[in-house]
């Protein structure tokens, strides 16, 4: 049980990992950086935008197209050998993608939950001022102390419960609902 | 009406979607990565100079040769002057080959000037007298070299290198040597070693740049993974062994000596040119008559 977890849960191995302060992250670098990223925008929509139900323009889905390249570019150069792989790079490429994924994720969940007011929906300098903070937060990974590690390890489970949360309130009111 | 519809389709889609992605990078990143197949070692810098450090200067005009009736004995330059860098074992083979070169060059700076040579000698000391008796002069130069290296960037590790018969890890540090100095000629009397003239050049700055590689020894420190269980699985602790950095260990390949080789490179030209400038002719005829003088005085 605990092998099938760590494989397909946490996806841990030591030389994905990341070490801050004598402890490691529970998930490999890339799935604690989607994770922290979902939670971190997660936060942000909780805060600032809990009622938008409003989807995404095309201008904000674009920038959010354009922030999740970099982790698709990291992991096709990884797996062609291209370069070699770095911890930091595979978090903070994986938290751009967990902020544009929740991003677009959060209003489509609001907007089939039902409770909708008016109010303005995310903008594009929003989305990047998200993905600012938490590219700042992605460089934690880079100082090895204990609050460095507390605070991702935070993030990771908080956008892990949150994804889960989102993604099954999302699924029983798209399944309960009619159009 | 039609539009709150049509985005509540757009909403299932993405939540849909959504899980798939999940699902999928669940999938996808269990998935162990290909291993990487370690690159071929590298090979150390090989020598330019082979361990052979030699100059070569060819005099700008030729006269016919013994057309000057002047004999003139030539010594290589003294190197090993006190803090002179050229004095320092790790150089001895460059500043030998650059003595060497010099007291070849100097033969043929004097040969082309017209003048009939004796040497090169390697020492004042292996001049016979009966050489010194036949000759008219002995030019003696004396050479002093500083050389000042400061490392210009941080360790690097370089990656994987074959180095005596096996594969190692590799650490290298640029440095830049600035190397300046001067020679000085020294035209004397062979049997008094009387001098009779000098002339000193001073060199100018060289700046060189080049790699210093040290075998790089892996530093690892334990850490404990901690791995919180789940429902009945109680939690582990696990210590792996994490490479951490390298530190520097012995030297494999110090690109110094190949540094100052090339700035004498640099040098060596103007040098001797000097030398083809300072040996004048008439200057050493006329030598001859006070060098007869002090034979006569010294009752030799």
């Amino acid at each position: 049980m605990r092998e099938f977890l760590g494989q397909y849960l946490f996806h841990w191995t030591p030389e994905r990992a990341i070490w801050l302060g004598g402890k490691t992250l529970t998930w490999d670098a890339r799935c604690a950086g989607i994770y922290a990223g979902i939670c971190i925008a997660l936060l942000f929509h909780l805060l600032l935008l809990r009622n938008n139900a409003k989807l995404p323009p095309r201008s904000v889905l674009t920038a959010a197209a354009v922030l999740v390249l970099p982790m698709f570019i990291d992991v096709i150069s990884i797996h062609f050998q291209v370069r070699q792989p770095v911890n930091s790079l595979r978090h903070l490429t994986g938290l751009l993608f967990g902020v544009s994924f929740c991003s677009v994720l959060y209003p489509a969940v609001r907007q089939l939950l039902g409770v909708s007011y008016p109010v303005a929906g995310l903008r594009i300098r929003l989305l990047l001022l998200l993905a600012g903070v938490g590219a700042l937060i992605s460089s934690l990974t880079l100082w090895d102390r204990l609050f460095s590690y507390y605070l991702l390890e935070f993030l990771s489970w908080g956008g892990f419960v949150g994804l889960a949360t989102l993604i099954a309130s999302g699924l029983f009111a798209g399944l309960s609902k009619r159009d | 009406m039609e539009r709150s519809t049509r985005q509540m389709r757009i909403s299932r889609w993405v939540i849909g979607l959504s899980l798939l992605v999940w699902v999928g990078f669940m999938l996808a990143c269990a998935t162990p990565p290909p291993p990487m197949p370690p690159p071929p070692p590298k090979q150390l810098p090989a020598s330019a100079w082979g361990d052979r450090y030699t100059y070569r200067y060819d005099p700008p005009a030729q006269k016919k040769a013994a057309s000057i009736p002047a004999t003139i004995i030539v010594v290589n330059p003294f190197y090993k002057e006190t803090d002179s860098t050229l004095a320092n074992p790790t150089y001895s083979k460059v500043a030998k080959g650059f003595s060497s070169s010099m007291g070849v060059d100097t033969d043929k700076v004097l040969i082309a000037k017209g003048m009939t040579s004796k040497g090169p000698f390697a020492t004042e000391d292996e001049i016979t007298y009966s050489d010194k008796k036949v000759s008219d002069l002995a030019i003696v130069p004396k050479v002093f070299l500083t050389a000042d290296a400061r490392y210009i960037t941080k360790w690097l590790v370089e990656g994987n290198y074959y180095y005596d018969e096996q594969t190692i890890t590799v650490m290298s540090r640029e440095f830049e040597m600035k190397i300046g100095g001067w020679v000085s000629f020294v035209m004397q009397e062979p049997l008094s070693a009387q001098k009779m003239w000098i002339k000193r050049l001073e060199l100018p700055e060289t700046v060189v740049k080049g790699l210093e590689y040290y075998r790089a020894i892996p530093q690892y420190e334990t850490r404990t993974h901690y791995d919180p269980g789940f429902l009945f699985v109680p939690p582990t602790r696990s210590e792996y062994k994490v490479l951490v950095g390298h530190n520097p260990g012995e030297m494999i390949y110090d690109g110094k000596k190949e540094a100052l080789a090339d700035a004498i490179k640099q040098m060596y030209p103007e040098i001797m040119g000097k030398l083809w400038i300072y040996v004048d002719t008439d200057e050493i005829i006329s030598l001859k008559e006070k060098v007869k003088e002090i034979r006569e005085l010294k009752r030799y």
